[in-house]
C-alpha cells in the first residue's frame, strides 16, 4: 500500500514538560485509509495531529509527506477543527475558495471547484449565506468542503465533530463516508468517542497512557457498521478498546 | 429583547429629554436663574438664527462648524492611517512592539493640553500644532485596539489559513486583519471622542475660529447665548458622529457579535 505519511521515532516534548507528551511514536498512513485515533483527554492526541499537520515542530523523530519531511503546515494536509475555524466575514462559497484564492487559482476554476464540493455537502442552497446564520451541523460541512477544495492528500479532523449532537454527528459521519467513498479519500480522525472511532476508521489508533507504547493500532472488522448490527461482538471488541484507553 | 421592549425604552430616552426642555423652559419663564447664566430656548434659538445669518465675530457660523470638523477629522484620519498599521504589526512582531508599545503608555495618559504649548512652540501656533495634538490623542486608542484585536485573533482562523496554503502576508492581510476589524473599530470610536473632547478644549487655548473658541470668546462676554448655541452644536454634532461610525460599524463589521 502507498504510504502518504510515515511517522517516524516521533518525539515531542513541549518546553517546561519533563516528560515528552508523544514518545518515540511510529505510524503510516496509507493512501484511501481512514485512520481514527481514540484516547483519554490529555493523551496527546491533537499534539499528534498538530505535529503531523506542521504546527508543531518534533523535538526528535520526523514526520514525512510522500517521502518529503513535513516542515510545517502545507495545503496537501488539510484540517478540520473542532470549532470549524471558518471565517466569518466571508459567505459559504468564499469560504470554502479560501484556500484556492489564496493559491492563485482563477475565479473560474474556484467557481467550478465550489460548486461542486457544495454539491457534494449538499448546501448549494446556502452558497451566499454567512456562516454564522448556519447551524452547527453546516459550519462543519462546510468546514470540511474547505479543507476538500486544495484537494489536499491527507485531511485531519481534530475533534471535529464533538461539538454536534448526536443526530447531526451521524449526518456528519455519512457525510464523511460518502466523500471518502466517491472522492477516495485519506482521512486521519481524532475523536473521543469510541463508537465514532469504529463507525469510521479502517484502522484504529489507540492511545494508550504507558508512554512506552504509545499507540496500538488495531484492524477495524466493525468499520462503517449500521446500529442494528452491533451485537455481543462488537462489545466486547468496544471492550477491549476501552481497556487499553484507560 | 422583544420589539416592544424596545420601543419603550425609546420613548423613556424622549420622556427624559422632553423633561429637561420642559424645566429649561420653566426655569426660565419664572425666572427661577439668571439670563446671563442660563438663556431661555427661545433666546438661545433666536441666536441660533441671527449666528446663522451674520455669523460671530465676522465669520459665519459654518466656517466656525466646519474648521473644527476639518481639524477633526484630519487627525483622525492620520491617525486611522498610521495606528491601524503600527498597531497591526506591533500585535504580530515583538520586536515592533517593544520599540513603540513603551512610548506609546508612556503619552497615552498625559492629557493632550499638557504637552499643547510645547507642540505650539514646536510647530507654530497654527493649525498643524492643532492637528498635531489631536493626532496624538486619536492615536493611542486606535494603535492598543490594534494590538488587542490581532492577540485576539483565534489561533484555529490562522493554522486554518496556513494549511489551507496562505503566506505569512496573506494570512496578516485576509485573516488577522478582518478578524481584528471589530476592534479596530472600537478603537476608531474612542479615537474619535478622544480628539473631539481635546479639539473643543485646543480651541478654548489658542486659536481664533471654531466652535471651541466661540464658545471661550462669548464666555469672556458673558454671552451665554452664544455659548448655548455652542455647546448644543457641539453636542449634537458628537452625538451624530457617534452614529455616524455606529452605521458604518454595522456596514463594515457586520459579523461582530455573531
Amino acid at each position: 500500500m502507498e504510504k502518504i505519511i510515515e511517522v517516524k521515532d516521533l518525539t515531542l516534548t513541549y518546553e517546561n514538560d519533563d516528560k515528552p507528551t508523544l514518545n518515540s511514536l511510529n505510524l503510516d498512513i496509507n493512501r484511501g485509509e481512514i485512520i481514527t485515533v481514540i484516547g483519554k483527554s490529555g493523551c496527546g492526541k491533537s499534539t499528534l495531529l498538530n505535529t503531523i499537520a506542521g504546527y508543531l515542530e518534533p523535538t526528535s523523530g520526523k514526520v514525512l509527506l510522500n517521502g518529503e519531511p513535513v516542515t510545517g503546515p502545507n495545503w496537501k494536509l488539510g484540517v478540520v477543527f473542532q470549532n470549524n475555524a471558518l471565517y466569518p466575514w466571508l459567505n459559504v462559497a468564499d469560504n470554502i475558495g479560501f484556500g484556492l484564492k489564496m493559491r492563485h487559482f482563477d475565479k473560474e476554476k474556484i467557481d467550478e471547484r465550489v460548486n461542486t464540493l457544495l454539491d457534494q455537502v449538499q448546501l448549494t442552497d446556502k452558497k451566499k449565506d454567512y456562516v454564522f446564520s448556519l447551524s452547527g451541523g453546516m459550519r462543519q460541512r462546510v468546514a470540511i468542503a474547505r479543507a476538500l477544495a486544495n484537494q489536499p492528500q491527507l485531511v485531519m479532523f481534530d475533534e471535529s465533530f464533538g461539538a454536534l449532537d448526536e443526530f447531526t454527528r451521524n449526518d456528519i459521519h455519512d457525510v464523511i463516508l460518502d466523500l471518502w467513498k466517491s472522492l477516495h479519500l485519506t482521512f486521519f480522525i481524532i475523536t473521543h468517542d469510541i463508537d465514532e472511532a469504529i463507525k469510521l476508521g479502517n484502522r484504529i489508533v489507540i492511545m494508550t497512557p504507558d508512554k512506552n507504547s504509545q499507540l496500538k493500532i488495531v484492524q477495524n472488522p466493525y468499520f462503517n457498521i449500521d446500529s442494528k448490527d452491533i451485537d455481543s461482538d462488537y462489545m466486547k471488541f468496544k471492550n477491549d478498546i476501552l481497556t487499553q484507553i484507560v | 429583547m422583544n420589539s416592544k421592549g424596545k420601543k419603550n425604552y425609546w420613548l423613556i430616552t424622549v420622556a427624559t429629554w422632553l423633561i429637561l426642555f420642559v424645566a429649561w423652559q420653566l426655569a426660565t419663564s419664572f425666572k427661577m436663574v439668571p439670563e446671563i447664566l442660563l438663556p431661555s430656548p427661545e433666546k438661545v434659538v433666536s441666536t441660533f438664527v441671527k449666528l446663522s445669518e451674520y455669523g460671530y465675530n465676522g465669520i459665519p457660523l459654518w466656517q466656525h462648524f466646519l474648521i473644527t470638523m476639518a481639524r477633526l477629522l484630519s487627525a483622525v484620519v492620520l491617525a486611522i492611517v498610521t495606528a491601524i498599521p503600527l498597531g497591526l504589526i506591533s500585535g504580530r512582531i515583538k520586536v515592533i512592539y517593544s520599540i513603540f508599545d513603551s512610548i506609546i503608555q508612556f503619552i497615552r495618559p498625559i492629557p493632550p493640553l499638557a504637552y499643547y504649548t510645547i507642540l505650539i512652540l514646536w510647530v507654530g501656533i497654527g493649525e498643524t500644532s492643532k492637528v498635531v495634538l489631536l493626532y496624538l490623542a486619536a492615536f493611542a486608542p486606535i494603535y492598543l485596539a490594534c494590538i488587542s484585536g490581532v492577540n485576539r485573533v483565534k489561533d484555529d482562523y490562522i493554522k486554518s489559513a496556513e494549511s489551507l496554503g496562505a503566506s505569512s502576508k496573506q494570512v496578516f492581510f485576509h485573516v488577522i486583519f478582518p478578524s481584528a476589524l471589530p476592534d479596530i473599530f472600537t478603537g476608531i470610536r474612542t479615537a474619535v471622542g478622544m480628539a473631539y473632547t481635546t479639539v473643543v478644549a485646543a480651541e478654548m487655548v489658542a486659536a481664533t475660529y471654531g466652535i471651541g473658541w466661540m464658545i471661550i470668546n462669548a464666555s469672556k462676554y458673558l454671552k451665554s447665548d452664544v455659548m448655548f448655541v455652542g455647546i448644543i452644536i457641539l453636542g449634537i454634532t458628537g452625538v451624530v458622529l457617534d452614529q455616524i461610525l455606529k452605521f458604518i460599524e454595522r456596514k463594515v463589521v457586520f459579523w461582530s457579535g455573531q
